[in-house]
């Protein structure tokens, strides 16, 4: 099902963030060609949030956005902005109809676990993008879908395990213990295969190219975060050696909340309320976290506070 | 070379017959022949039929610049590097290792010039040790000298003090170097290794790939008092030929349709992984119906696991074709092994189908048979040795559950969602079987 019919995409603070994370990110590009020329292509679901802030943030006027669900017009009828191109069906039959000749940016924002299916629409793109293009995918990590189908057919843990091993071997070269399906040991495992994936497609890509022309591809960050469920994202950019200088000068790691490449930046919600959030966000930005005066909250919810607050939602009460 | 103007020379460039040599086989398979010739070094140093290969080990490496593997079974000789393993082709009455896997005298050479253009091949027994350093684009500059130069051993390379070979390549061909250089290579090799070689490391030989020690995949099917696979030992003789020995062994394991189908083995060495072609009897085809076969296969027979052992002496016997992906249809050991495959197997899936109609009468948590299969105990195939004949629970002896019948409909999906939600449960099947439980406690009283 799609996930639109679970949550409303707006009450997603983590995610929010995330996305505002995302976009600054994004906004490095610019040394291979001004991001507004870039196209975007993800999942905008009902609420085509991230369309909304690319669009205003970055200025992107192209857009895809691929959308299983059959309900055409109601997706139709809440499309934003008139430069998103609505593509409906399964992102592995929709993908291969775009453009890849453009610098694109992709993202696979499922809202399901890893598959095969996932896996083949990152080597689709591995396989296809431009130089200077990127790639995000997020995958649900808190259980296998193994485990579930599992669990459905009245089957012990060692069949989820079989399952898992029997789909994944070429992208997971180590043994799947129990408990590499769930949580964060999941996630890790999905890290590892999602990389094996790309970097497969890449070496497929360069077995004729030399030089300059040979691909490289570098994974900048990787997201963890909660709004209910464990999600992972995973930013990836590709560029061939001619364009290394090119990449080099986006210097990724010089936005505030990665300190270097493949870092892991772990969102997590600290609980306060407006008022304590007023009473801090006026003594911020700060280099000496300690000095804060946090009145009553916690020492560890004002260090996760600091860490985000510049991508966090503005939160007001409108009934009381 | 004669250049004889009234004669037409027909002698192959060098250059011609590296390339259809190394034209038509996969990178991985070129990489499991060479441990195929560790394999038989271990089986020469610890005889043919020894069940004991610990301690012996095969380390192979590599990356984007080079490929090299090494082991300590045993090393061989200068002889048998004249003889045999530099030669293309096996010379007629050379005596090889009895019970080999390696048989076809290409496999060395096939995978150095598959990899790269310069390679090292050394080898050091109680006895001796030698080197061979070839770089392949000079050798194949020299027209008419067929020959490989020795060269100075080189030391430095060995797993231990045991005797041993190592081999290495390096200027590795552009596609070679491009597939070498992935993780998902290395997983492929760990993966083939782990079932082509299975028995082997299941006797205690070990494996490393870049470091990783390979673990054996085991083949299990579930045996109990009442439940038990069908194991068929047979000999295959044909007049002044070495004999075969074949063992069938079918019965059923856990539902995994990747893992389904017919397994086969030749001299210890996997060449079928969970088949489920023509080739092994799955089903019938209009030009052949007179050939016995099985029914086509279908998820259905995801229980279904049926394992073929061909053992003998002469490797040449054993019905495997040149590159060990594949069985050698026309082989007279593969027709006779065949015909009984299919009478075992046609008992497996006969109770295959039964459970299958017993679950959807009674639905799979509360089928009697699926509860005896779920709560079944599995052996290792590597046990299951003796002539036994196939036995599965009837109805008549598991506990009987009442009868049932299946009830089924549709309703909006909104509708189920919303009662998936009130009842707590997470599948319309529960919606459906929660909401009819209510209403016959309610009716009921």
């Amino acid at each position: 099902m799609s996930s639109f019919r679970k949550v409303n995409y707006s009450l997603r603070p983590a995610k929010h963030a995330q996305r505002r994370m995302v976009s600054e990110l994004l906004g490095c590009l610019y040394p291979f060609k001004a991001v507004r020329d870039y196209q975007y292509i993800g999942f905008g679901s009902l609420w085509f949030e991230d369309f909304r802030l690319f669009h205003k943030l970055l200025g992107f006027k192209k857009m895809v956005s691929i959308e299983r669900s059959e309900a055409k017009d109601r997706f139709l009828h809440n499309k934003p902005f008139k430069a998103i191109n609505l593509l409906f069906g399964d992102s592995g039959a929709k993908l291969p109809e775009i453009d890849w000749a453009k610098e694109s940016i992709v993202w696979l924002d499922f809202d399901s676990p890893l598959s095969l299916e996932t896996l083949r629409d990152v080597q689709l793109i591995s396989a296809s993008c431009k130089s200077g293009s990127c790639l995000a995918i997020t995958l649900k990590v808190d259980e296998a879908a193994e485990i579930l189908e599992a669990a459905k057919a009245q089957e012990e843990i060692e069949h989820a395990i079989a399952q898992f091993t029997s789909r994944f071997k070429d992208y997971y070269g180590g043994k799947v213990f129990s408990d590499d399906l769930r949580g964060n040991p999941f996630r890790q495992v999905c890290e590892e295969i999602v990389d094996a994936a790309v970097e497969q497609k890449i070496a497929l890509r360069n077995t004729e190219k030399e030089g300059d022309d040979v691909f490289e591809f570098r994974r900048i960050c990787r997201f963890s975060y909660s709004d209910a469920t464990p999600m992972l994202t995973v930013l990836y950019v590709f560029y061939t050696r001619g364009d290394q200088g090119k990449f080099d000068e986006c210097s990724f790691d010089t936005v505030d909340f990665l300190p270097n490449m493949d870092h892991e930046v772990k969102i997590q919600m600290p609980v306060m309320t407006l008022k304590e959030i007023r009473e801090i966000e006026e003594q911020l930005p700060t280099d000496n976290i300690d000095a804060l005066d946090a009145g009553y909250v916690p020492t560890s919810d004002v260090k996760k506070f600091v860490s985000i607050y510049r991508y966090l939602p503005n939160f007001s009460v409108l009934e009381t | 070379m004669n250049e004889n103007v009234d004669q037409i020379s027909a002698f192959p460039t060098k250059s011609f017959f590296v390339d259809m040599l190394v034209r038509d086989i996969p990178l991985e398979q070129a990489v499991l022949d060479l441990v195929d010739n560790c394999i038989d070094g271990a089986k020469r140093l610890r005889g043919e039929d020894s069940n004991d290969l610990s301690g012996l080990r095969v380390e192979i490496q590599f990356s984007k610049e080079k490929f090299s593997i090494k082991d300590n079974c045993g090393g061989f000789d200068r002889q048998t590097a004249q003889m045999y393993a530099f030669r293309f082709g096996r010379p007629k009455g050379f005596n090889s290792t009895k019970h080999s896997i390696g048989q076809f005298g290409v496999g060395m050479k096939r995978a150095l010039f598959k990899f790269g253009h310069e390679f090292l091949v050394q080898s050091r027994t109680p006895e001796e040790s030698w080197a061979v350093r070839v770089d392949v684009p000079e050798w194949e500059a020299e027209e008419n000298d067929w020959v490989f130069p020795w060269s100075e051993y080189e030391g430095g390379h060995e797993i231990s003090d045991s005797p041993g070979t190592y081999i290495e390549v390096t200027k590795l061909r552009k596609g070679t170097a491009t597939s070498f250089g992935t993780k998902v290579f290395e997983n492929k090799i760990i993966s083939s290794i782990k079932s082509k070689h299975r028995q082997f490391i299941s006797f205690g030989m070990e494996i490393f790939v870049n470091g990783n020690r390979v673990d054996a995949a085991d083949l299990r099917f579930f045996s109990t008092a009442t439940l038990k696979p069908v194991v068929e030992n047979f000999v295959f003789d044909e007049d002044g030929l070495e004999p075969v020995r074949i063992r069938i062994v079918v019965g059923i394991s856990d539902s995994i349709p990747k893992s389904a189908g017919w397994y086969v083995v030749c001299n210890g060495r996997v060449i079928l992984d969970a088949d489920r072609r023509e080739e092994t009897g799955w089903g019938v085809i209009e030009d052949n119906a007179d050939r016995p076969s099985l029914p086509s296969f279908h998820n259905q027979y995801s229980r279904f696991r049926g394992i073929v052992y061909f053992d003998s002496d002469d490797s040449s016997r054993v019905p495997w074709n040149t590159m060990k992906t594949d069985i050698d249809e026309d082989s007279l050991v593969w027709q006779r092994a065949y015909e009984r495959m299919i009478v075992l197997a046609r008992h497996v899936l006969d109770f295959i189908n039964k459970l299958d109609s017993e679950i959807e009468d009674y639905g799979r948590d509360k089928s009697p048979l699926m509860r005896l299969i779920r709560n079944a105990p599995k052996s290792s195939v590597d046990v299951l040795k003796t002539d036994q004949a196939f036995k599965a629970p009837d109805k008549s002896s598991v506990e009987q559950a009442p009868p049932t019948i299946k009830i089924q409909y549709s309703r909006p999906i909104e509708e189920i969602e919303f009662l998936k939600s009130a009842l707590g449960v997470d599948s319309a099947r529960a919606v459906g079987e929660r909401t009819f439980e209510i209403v016959l406690e309610r009716n009921r009283g």
